[in-house]
């Protein structure tokens, strides 16, 4: 009954719309967890650390945006004869650098001394360093939702049966430069360094390479990908207000994708990205009238997609599998 | 021996904030007593305390009192449990603020017949634990709540309300709060509650000819008490609900099967129970998913710094805000004191319809204060007594009056207003860089019908809370 309820919406009238506009709002939203998963593989893949400050890392370059583009108007104000739109891509590109030189700070003062201390331990004090980067986010952003302010606002483009608003064809735009970026990165010297890294410290400390500085990177990287996902996630229609407390919480609901696609993967945060962001939006549009499921059920989907992937495949879609001696 | 030291310095700083911790009266203003002497007698009291009768120095009338009133110095202490930090925080800190001015302007002109108020001031996040732990924390310095935030904190704080004997004002508009049989007749509930409300909106979508109606709320008694009025007016009216979203709204979650359950309705109007910033993640979703009807909901669903956000237009075209009482810069008789006195206060602040609800609370407490202080009796059991006997309050237009003796169906407020906020007006006056000590400042919104009882709501018997916890 409730199969043909599903059927129905899909084959009915206004079916080809509904899941033409669907398929845009869960790549979209698959896009911004992409972003975010791939800061949270690059930090696991160099340094082996689990970060849970990802999503208080999003909030804090999400913040950044705010204040650069709408309270300083930086650098805007020192280039008024660029269109509105380049001051805000501008605003927001600088607090992205910002949000990397926070994540390097961050990895110089906790991380780093941490270094041959267990894993768990570490991933204890990133869950530390997300209350304490979450409080000071939220009293500088106060008890209001602080808007971006930037150019596209809740402005929607209508093409045919798509209905799609211009941010998200924007985040799409930017997941897609900043993942052809990621693959230029890791043919570079230090992308090879940081790969070598991941490989085996030793090795890679025994070939002179600075693990310090490949540890720096990835979180200045990661971080700045972490931005940009908390800045993508700010903004209409997902967030019509602006940047709010729960906007640190969007990386909980990331998390499946990283698992999904593999730990250590970067193709994998991709694909498991865009696959956890469809499946929670295409579950919301078709299952929203299937009463027994529940209010909350499509944000379950991707967790019980993650476990379903677990199943067959434990170390994820493209993980790398632990290979032991028995 | 390093490690060693490490753990003790740890240790030492552990119980140093621990010891810190455990340390009473952070965060709690109290006034000090006053010189002179006054004869006190002492009686056995309710609740664990002890009530004395005292005369203040230099004779005068004798008073009772008990907790949070120091007969010597004449003070009054009044417990503010406030939203500061939470998800509701933009309305009630202007709440809040608006009281403190309040209290400051009344106690600097001689206090209620030389009575002054000091407000103990806590911040409970909007969260339940936060709120019971505060409410432990100043309980026995209080007399009285003047502000106490949010539905399930009340609800959950209220078996110790009616331990104590506490009358509280909740920043909640639940309507359990004006049935004695549920809250033992501690809350002085203000204007009328969701559920009225959501009758009286409902009326206005009837006036405009609307027909099917879409809800979205919170759970619990915010969302499903505003769900349960709109589901009896729109019996009432004839109207069909194409979409049932009662309790479907969680914030910090996906949005996408609401929004495509009001896309997908049919729906000419709909209504909201949330906060403001889900209301615009709702409207611009459904925007995106093409539905093009007009919206409405319950007072706290809408602020109007939604104005600067990127749904402002959509807001200025489809929605329209109901009102418990005037916003901001409308120009009724009690309207000018509290203009004149909160931008002496906060000149540099944005004006805030919220400013409003806060000085109702306040001359509602102070008629409270001013009768038991008349009756000789500032015991919490004497507060209690006098909040109970009051008829008739009167704002000055700015909020209709209000009674709180009979019975629950004579004395529950049934009014509301309708408002449109206008982008337009909001931009013309200076949006989000108006200061209260410029000219002219307004929250955006127009009146469209003052203050109003719809047919359903005048119909409705009010005999018990219209969702049942």
């Amino acid at each position: 009954m409730d199969a043909a309820v599903v059927v129905a919406q899909v084959a009915g009238a206004g079916g080809a719309e509904k899941f033409i506009n669907a398929l845009s709002s869960g790549l979209a939203l698959g896009a911004i967890y992409a972003i975010l998963a791939l800061g949270f593989v690059i930090i696991f893949k160099a340094t082996q650390v689990v970060n849970f400050a990802h999503g208080a890392l999003a909030a804090v370059g999400a913040y950044f945006t705010v204040y650069f583009a709408t309270v300083l108007n930086v650098p805007g104000r020192f280039l008024e004869f660029l269109p509105y739109t380049a001051q805000w891509v501008l605003s927001a590109a600088l607090a992205v650098l910002a949000t990397a030189v926070v994540g390097m700070i961050v990895e110089r003062i906790t991380i780093r001394p941490m270094i041959g201390e267990p894993l768990f331990a570490v991933a204890m004090i990133t869950l530390g360093l997300d209350l304490i980067l979450r409080t000071v986010t939220n009293d500088f952003m106060g008890n209001q939702a602080r808007g971006l302010n930037d150019p596209w606002g809740a402005d929607i483009l209508e093409i045919g049966l798509l209905r799609v608003a211009k941010t998200q064809i924007v985040t799409m735009i930017v997941a897609v430069v900043a993942m052809l970026l990621l693959a230029w990165f890791f043919r570079s010297r230090m992308g090879i360094a940081m790969r070598a890294t991941a490989f085996d410290q030793e090795a890679a400390m025994a070939q002179g390479i600075s693990v310090g500085k490949v540890f720096a990177v990835a979180w200045a990287i990661g971080a700045a990908l972490a931005a940009i996902g908390g800045i993508f996630s700010s903004m209409a229609p997902r967030a019509s207000a602006g940047l709010t407390p729960f906007t640190a919480l969007i990386v909980f609901r990331a998390f499946p994708a990283v698992i999904v696609g593999g730990l250590d993967s970067v193709t994998g945060a991709i694909v498991g990205g865009l696959l956890i962001g469809m499946a929670e939006v295409f579950a919301g549009t078709y299952l929203a009238t299937v009463s027994w499921l529940g209010v909350g059920f499509s944000g379950i989907v991707p967790w019980l997609f993650m476990m379903l992937i677990l199943l067959v495949k434990p170390y994820g879609l493209f993980g790398t599998e632990e290979i032991r001696r028995v | 021996m390093t490690s060693k030291r490490t753990s003790w310095l740890v240790l030492l700083v552990v119980f140093a904030l621990i010891a810190a911790a455990c340390s009473s009266g952070g965060g709690t203003t109290t006034t000090a007593a006053g010189g002179g002497e006054g004869t006190t007698t002492t009686t056995a009291g309710g609740g664990g305390g002890a009530t004395t009768t005292t005369a203040p120095p230099g004779g005068g009338e004798e008073m009772k009192a008990d907790f949070g009133v120091d007969v010597e110095s004449k003070t009054i202490n009044i417990g503010m449990l406030v939203d500061l930090t939470g998800i509701f925080s933009p309305l009630t800190t202007d709440i809040a603020d608006a009281q403190i001015a309040y209290w400051d302007d009344v106690n600097a002109n001689g206090g209620i017949d030389g009575w002054t108020v000091n407000l103990v001031i806590e911040d409970t996040n909007y969260n339940v634990d936060q709120h019971i732990e505060k409410y432990e924390k100043i309980r026995n310095d209080v007399v009285a709540l003047g502000h106490s935030t949010g539905s399930p904190t009340n609800v959950a704080t209220l078996p110790k309300y009616k331990e104590d004997g506490m009358l509280f004002l909740p920043i909640s508009w639940y309507s359990g709060w004006g049935i004695p049989e549920f809250d033992g007749g501690l809350a002085l509930e203000q204007y009328t509650n969701y559920c009225i409300e959501a009758m009286d909106i409902l009326g206005f979508i009837n006036e405009m000819g609307g027909t099917k109606v879409a809800l979205a709320t919170f759970p619990g008694d915010y969302g499903q008490d505003a769900a349960a009025g709109v589901k009896k007016a729109v019996e009432f009216y004839g109207m069909e609900l194409v979409y049932d979203g009662e309790a479907a709204v969680i914030p910090g979650q996906d949005q996408t099967p609401v929004i495509t359950g009001i896309a997908q309705s049919g729906a000419d109007w709909v209504f909201l129970t949330t906060n403001p910033s889900t209301a615009a993640e709702l409207m611009g979703g459904a925007a995106q998913a093409g539905f093009q009807g007009m919206w409405t909901g319950s007072v706290p669903s809408y602020d109007f710094r939604l104005l600067d956000s990127p749904v402002a237009p959509l807001i200025d075209q489809v929605y329209y805000q109901p009102g418990y009482n005037v916003v901001w810069g409308e120009d009724v008789p009690g309207a000018a004191k509290m203009q004149e006195v909160l931008t002496a206060a906060f000149p540099d602040r944005r004006p805030s319809d919220a400013f409003v609800i806060g000085w109702v609370y306040s001359i509602s407490l102070h008629e409270v204060l001013k009768t038991a202080i008349a009756n000789g009796d500032l015991t919490r059991a004497g507060v209690v007594a006098a909040a109970n006997s009051l008829t008739g309050i009167d704002f000055g237009g700015l909020a209709p009056n209000q009674s709180y003796a009979g019975t629950p169906n004579e004395y529950v407020q049934r009014a509301i207003a309708m408002f449109k906020p206008s982008l337009e007006k909001y931009t013309a006056a200076g949006g989000a860089d108006q200061v209260l000590s410029g000219e002219g400042t307004t929250t955006g919104s127009e009146l469209v019908k003052d203050f109003f009882v719809s047919d359903a709501a005048k119909d409705f018997e009010y005999t018990e809370p219209c969702y049942q916890l």
